[in-house]
């Protein structure tokens, strides 16, 4: 008999904690699975340069890169419903040098801006690289591809391949230097 | 991402004419970014040969560089027309100095020398001794300032 008072308030306790745990659990989402987002590269390294047979020409709309990059975006878990698409960009640091010059002569000799270096997503038309998305500097970005996240493809893969172009256009008297540049590509999702 | 210009010069005569009659002279194109002046010196009076030339660049500055192929006594330098691209600073010098005897520069307020320019070459020659003849090759060609040949 004095022990059983103890033992009674114990049980009302855990009970009480399972209560919490229930309706803590009745709030989440369907799954306390893990997320994960994740873009892989096919390559690291586009180029134009004579040793890939094809060095820029100044002037010329077309200069196709060495080769295509193939990016791998997959995902799982997601939440469905979420109030942002999940969405890939790719983007420079800088809209007005993208690929900088490497000659010595400082700041004072041409760079090739981001609107000149255009993307064609899985064979569709080139587009420039002049969004302003949520990576990269102003005007120096390109969305890969979106989607909103539903319930039937809260796990799901996506595969784009780019072919990358330097339209010199506009840039017809671009000296004779050798440019370098990085080109991000970055994923997000609302999680 | 390496992407690369590469340096387009571009050195080629068009008629020339001698001022003279102690020398004759014959101009052949051995590529787009030089030529080859044979000549043929008859007599002890000095020549003057004029190679007018159009050049074009896409450097920020570049050479012309001449060489005799044996002991040629004389001296060349270009002439420019005038352009408000490029700027070209030349001097007489002797052929058998250095061979650079001029230099492609941008233009004020410009950042390369990029660009199209006409001129004129002038190929002071002297004469021969003892009016006998001799015959001498000039190659002259263009080049990126910094690079040699």
């Amino acid at each position: 008999m004095i022990n059983s008072a103890p033992i009674m308030i114990e049980n009302g306790r855990r009970q009480v904690f399972y209560l919490i745990v229930c309706a803590l659990a009745l709030c989440m989402p369907g799954c306390l699975c893990a997320q994960s987002l994740t873009v892989a590269l096919s390559g690291n390294l586009v180029t134009w340069t004579n040793a890939t047979g094809n060095p820029l020409a100044p002037g010329s709309a077309t200069n196709n890169g060495s080769a295509p990059i193939v990016v791998t975006t997959a995902w799982s878990n997601l939440n469905p419903g979420a109030a942002k698409p999940l969405t890939v960009w790719a983007y420079f640091g800088s809209a007005s040098a993208a690929l900088a010059h490497l000659s010595a002569c400082g700041a004072v000799c041409p760079d090739i801006p981001s609107s000149a270096v255009e993307l064609r997503i899985n064979g569709g038309p080139l587009s420039p690289i002049n969004q302003t998305g949520p990576f990269g500097a102003a005007g120096a970005a390109r969305q890969i591809f979106s989607v909103r996240i539903v319930g039937s493809n809260k796990t799901g893969i996506e595969v784009d391949t780019l072919a990358f172009n330097i339209n010199l256009s506009t840039l017809p008297n671009l000296p004779a230097d050798s440019y370098s540049g990085t080109l991000f590509i970055q994923a997000q999702a609302s999680p | 991402m390496m992407a690369t210009v590469l340096p387009n010069l571009k050195l080629q005569p068009k008629i020339f004419a001698v001022r003279d009659g102690v020398v004759w002279a014959q101009v052949v194109a051995e590529g787009p970014d030089r030529f080859l002046v044979h000549a043929r010196i008859t007599g002890d009076g000095k020549s003057l040969l004029l190679i007018p030339v159009s050049l074009s660049s896409n450097v920020k500055s570049f050479t012309l560089r001449a060489a005799s192929t044996d002991s040629t006594n004389g001296t060349v330098r270009m002439v420019s027309d005038g352009s408000d691209k490029i700027t070209v600073l030349s001097s007489q010098k002797p052929l058998q100095s250095s061979p650079v005897f001029a230099l492609g520069l941008p233009a004020a307020g410009r950042l390369s020398a990029g660009g199209t320019l006409n001129g004129t070459i002038e190929i002071a020659l002297a004469g021969v001794a003892d009016g006998g003849t001799k015959e001498i090759s000039i190659r002259v060609n263009i080049s990126q300032n910094g690079t040699s040949e």
